[in-house]
């Protein structure tokens, strides 16, 4: 059987900054294959974006092992997290959280300069391949301020393509837009999908949650329900 | 370029105010630095090559009438390179009444020393400048030392009265001179003139020398060139019958304000220092609230690849960015302001300046300092920043403060009976802690230098009051030839309103030290056992009893010869005899130069001119006006010249008081002027910190405005927090003067080589506080006005 893209074994996670220990994760265990589309659902505080963040290493769990891509991810430390993630992971956030005082394009291209992939004269081209991917490489010499909210999120999809992942990693990526705009939105990562990436997606839309191809429902720190459509 | 780098490039410029406030922190430093240490570097450079130029002689002798003869002869000594001859005359000018535009009254006489050199064109280089119209000066005609521009405003072309013992003459002034080692006119109050020879005869000279400067090798030290010396008075100039009355060897490349200002400059380089080191913790504060700003970015670049290295580079190049902006602003104004402050010092100390350029090093220093400080300020800052993880970076309210937690939180909530805006603003002080210390730290050194300068100040003028109450007369007449004391006395006091009367005798020793060596022949006075003209305070030992034959040195000789301790022998040489007295005590030094005071009538027979006196001195009541001085002055000139006494100058007690203050006048301002740049770095530094306070509190304000708070309220908040800042750092500023200004005078005294009076000014603490709650409003106007512009739109939707 070929390896899963993701593997947590036993994670366990517990916050202990508050007067009590917190247990955000109790020992989830999971696999995920190239090529699907996964979506996390579950209520505020049930361990979604805690779950995801041990998986693009944004966060260290308290024991378990994480293996992404076959990398041990619970073993790199911090540097070793951020170049590995720049190549292997795209981030997309609820909040775009695109860096102002670059243009679109220039936000695309800043994770190929970190992770110093593609030659320095390709980028802007690469970028502009990407941005044209989400529709948005005619808006690419804007500053972020001057868009929409769901056109500051194609550009965070088109930035998470940057370094051309396997795997990209969105949380509540359609939390902040209207439901004409996440449709549209949603339709993206579809089609990335299609052209076989794998993707781990925080939802709180049902609507949404029943397009993916396979469902995990979080309760209270522990994957309860493995739905596959 | 790459997008990192356009991203840094972008934050510089997107955000004008925030970047003017750190390129103004860093400035400031560079500011202060740059000033001191360019105007430092010029003026030491260039006084030694003034110095050099000035070619200041090895070994000058004061002796009786000599002929180019008996010069001749020593010139052909093979220990000595140049000889030269010239005749000195101490005597009176003043312009000519018909003259304007005089600093002080053009009628008033000033003392001047006249010298008349032999050959201009084979003199050493001595007298280094000269735009005379005519050099040498021809007959009738006097070129004066620039120094007296600071009493005179002398023109050329002018007529000035010139009277010697013999008579007066008018003679023409052709020009000015620059002269390193003639007696500065601004503290002495004492104009240098220079004449030909053959001038002398309009004056009622004699055409002959009574100064000789001998030039030996320059490698010699101090104790050879004595001993060279010694040997061409007994050789060349005893068997030619020539008399010395004083030998002067300098200590080589020393000068008396050459070494007080390299002493000075050494602390006001200290205090620019200080001001860097300040204008770093205000790089500190302010780029630690930038990288907080920025956590979020700092996140989000982490989370999409970016590295740690990658990212500190990124702030490093950051800071590097307002460091060169910093440098652009803080550089060319911290030279300007250099080169105003080497034209006033070189004013203020009679250095001639030949070149005004920056060593290139100083500009290279500085460059790497307003590089390398902000680098350096902002290492710890960048790094904790970079260390935070993606999700305390995504996690953390960089908005919020943590107030509520410490100790200090508790007890301010428990300040009840305060209007809520106040207690708000109260606590939103101490809410970021960090920012909070170091900014009081910053304000609280530079309150605590300001306070200290003012106690400097206040100490530098009480030492001016304890000369007044050292020396307590109202006019002091020196005569040109010692005259007999009893006569003296007896016609002072008939003049109408003299109560008291008492005569002095004047004399030049030279000291012979226990080495062999002998030293410049020092001023001496000798003094009625009983007098009520002096009484001075003695660091050591005591007072010469009536008719001891003792000595008493003040501090400033003490310091030149520390061997002469109380109860030690001290051998001089007066009058060609060699003689042993106890030194009895150590006065305190009255700022007029080393000074060696004996019994009257003990110095009058060492010189064989027993029960004779040069000067007078006398009292009329108490508290005279500096007007009623001078007419008593003038006076005892009057009486003492019908009696056939001719004058050399007249002194009162006031005109030497101002003499002293102004000498004393030169540090303090030096002092205040770095004070001011001190408090200056405290003004961008509470102001800045006020500033980001606003810039963080914006959602907070909002949150406020939203619920009902008025423009003026926010206002009011702002400007109570920073008058709150200031009040804090004025107490630990006021604390820490004490201590300081301790320090202060103990350095003050180490560079002007005397003890100093110390008084803590309680006024300067006062007026300082005044100052410090109109710098605390003015310096958090600007913020509060933009926290009173907030909207609750622009608020909530703050990033």
């Amino acid at each position: 059987m070929e390896k899963p893209l993701i593997e947590l074994r036993d994670v366990v996670k517990i916050y202990d900054k508050g007067e009590v220990p917190f247990k955000a994760l109790r020992g989830v265990n999971l696999q995920v294959s190239a090529g699907e589309f996964v979506g996390l659902i579950g209520k505020s505080g049930s361990g979604k974006t805690t779950l995801i963040n041990m998986i693009t290493g944004i966060d260290h769990p308290t024991s378990g092992e994480i293996w992404v891509d076959n990398a041990p991810v619970h073993t790199y430390n911090e540097n070793q997290l951020a170049q590995w993630r720049g190549k292997t992971i795209g981030v997309v956030f609820q909040f775009f959280q695109l860096l102002p005082t670059l243009t679109v394009a220039e936000n695309v291209m800043l994770p190929m300069d970190f992770c110093n992939v593609y030659k320095k004269e390709e980028r802007r081209a690469k970028a502009l391949h990407f941005l044209d991917q989400v529709e948005m490489a005619d808006q690419a010499d804007k500053m972020p301020a001057a868009l929409s909210g769901g056109q500051q999120q194609r550009v965070a999809i088109a930035r998470s393509l940057a370094n051309d992942p396997p795997l990209i990693v969105a949380d509540e990526p359609t939390g902040n837009l209207d439901s004409k705009t996440a449709d549209s939105v949603f339709k993206l990562f579809e089609r990335q999908v299609a052209a076989g990436k794998t993707i781990v997606m925080v939802t709180h839309d049902n609507d949404l949650a029943s397009r993916v191809s396979r469902t995990l429902h979080v309760v209270d720190g522990l994957i309860l329900n493995d739905v596959r459509h | 370029m790459s997008i990192r780098w356009k991203k840094i490039l972008r934050d510089l410029l997107s955000n004008r105010s925030r970047t003017m406030l750190v390129v103004l922190s860093i400035a400031v430093g560079i500011f202060a630095t740059g000033a001191i240490l360019g105007a430092r570097q010029v003026l030491l450079r260039e006084f030694d090559r003034d110095y050099a130029n000035s070619d200041r002689a090895s070994i000058t002798l004061t002796t009786t009438n000599v002929s180019g003869r008996v010069l001749k002869q020593i010139a052909q000594r093979s220990d000595v390179t140049q000889v030269s001859g010239r005749r000195n005359i101490m005597c009176r000018v003043r312009q000519a009444p018909k003259a304007t535009g005089a600093v002080h009254n053009s009628n008033e006489w000033e003392s001047l020393e006249l010298n008349a050199l032999g050959e201009f064109g084979a003199q050493p280089g001595r007298i280094i400048k000269t735009n005379a119209l005519s050099w040498p000066p021809r007959r009738g005609e006097i070129v004066i030392e620039a120094g007296a521009h600071a009493l005179y405003d002398f023109k050329i072309g002018e007529m000035v009265d010139v009277e010697t013992s013999e008579g007066t003459a008018k003679l023409r002034v052709v020009g000015f001179a620059h002269d390193l080692n003639a007696i500065p006119s601004r503290y002495y109050r004492q104009v240098t003139g220079y004449v030909s020879m053959d001038t002398l005869n309009e004056i009622g000279e004699q055409q002959e020398f009574n100064t000789i400067l001998i030039d030996v090798d320059r490698n010699l030290d101090r104790a050879q060139v004595g001993r060279i010396g010694v040997k061409i008075r007994d050789e060349v100039l005893i068997p030619n019958g020539v008399q010395v009355d004083r030998m002067s060897v300098p200590e080589p490349g020393s000068h008396f304000f050459g070494d007080i200002f390299k002493a000075v400059s050494v602390l006001l380089l200290a205090m620019a220092l200080m001001a860097l080191a300040l204008s770093g913790f205000l790089v500190v504060t302010t780029i630690s609230s930038i990288l907080i700003q920025q956590t979020r970015q700092l996140g989000i670049m982490k989370a999409i690849g970016g590295r740690r290295p990658q990212l500190a580079g990124m702030y490093v190049g950051l800071v590097c960015g307002y460091g060169i902006l910093a440098v652009a602003v803080g550089l060319p104004l911290g030279l300007f302001f250099a080169h105003r402050f080497i034209i006033y010092a070189a004013d203020m100390l009679n250095f001639y300046i030949y070149d005004y350029s920056y060593p290139a090093w100083v500009i290279a220093v500085l460059v790497g300092i307003g590089t390398l400080v902000p680098v350096l300020a902002a290492i710890i800052p960048i790094s904790s920043g970079v260390k935070r993880s993606i999700v305390e970076a995504f996690n953390a309210d960089a908005l919020m403060g943590d107030f509520g937690h410490g100790f200090l939180d508790r007890l301010l909530a428990k300040v009840k009976g305060l209007p809520r805006p106040t207690a708000l603003a109260l606590r939103s002080t101490f809410a970021k802690k960090g920012r909070l210390a170091l900014t009081l730290i910053t304000l609280i050194l530079a309150s605590g230098v300001v306070m200290a300068v003012f106690s400097a100040r206040a100490s530098l003028l009480q030492s001016v009051d304890n000369v007044g109450n050292w020396w307590s007369y109202d006019a002091m007449l020196n005569l040109s030839a010692a005259a007999p004391y009893k006569s003296l006395e007896g016609d002072a006091l008939k003049i109408d309103g003299v109560t008291y009367a008492e005569t002095w005798l004047d004399a030049r020793t030279v000291i012979k030290r226990p080495d062999g060596s002998t030293n410049e022949g020092y001023f001496t006075l000798g003094i009625p056992g009983d007098t009520k003209v002096l009484d001075f305070e003695y660091t050591q030992g005591r007072a010469l009893e009536k008719g001891e034959k003792g000595v008493v040195l003040n501090t400033e000789l003490y310091n030149d010869e520390p061997y002469l301790k109380p109860g030690s022998s001290i051998y001089l040489e007066i009058n060609g005899h060699e003689v042993e007295r106890k030194v009895v005590g150590v006065a305190t030094g009255s700022l007029m130069g080393p000074y060696l005071f004996m019994d009257r009538d003990d110095l009058s027979q060492l010189m064989g001119v027993e029960g004779a006196a040069t000067r007078v001195i006398i009292k009329a009541g108490q508290g005279l006006s500096y007007g009623k001085q001078v007419a008593l002055g003038d006076d005892l000139e009057t009486t003492l010249s019908r009696k056939g006494y001719v004058t050399s100058s007249v002194q009162t007690q006031q005109k030497q008081l101002a003499t002293t203050k102004g000498q004393l006048g030169i540090l303090v301002q030096f002092l205040i002027i770095m004070a001011s740049a001190l408090a200056l770095v405290g003004v961008i530094g509470l102001s800045g910190s006020m500033t980001l306070t606003v810039i963080e509190s914006t959602r907070e304000i909002g949150v406020m405005r939203s619920i009902g708070a008025s423009h003026r309220s926010i206002f009011g908040i702002y400007i109570t927090q920073g008058l709150v800042i200031g009040l804090l750092s004025w107490l630990g500023g006021a604390i820490i003067s004490y201590p300081l200004s301790w320090l202060l005078m103990y350095l003050l005294e180490v560079a002007l080589g005397m003890p100093l009076a110390y008084k803590y000014s309680f006024i300067g603490i006062f007026m300082w506080l005044c100052m410090v709650c109109l710098i605390s409003i003015l310096g958090s106007l600007l913020p509060a006005w933009r926290a009173s512009l907030v909207s609750i739109r622009d608020a909530i939707s703050y990033e």
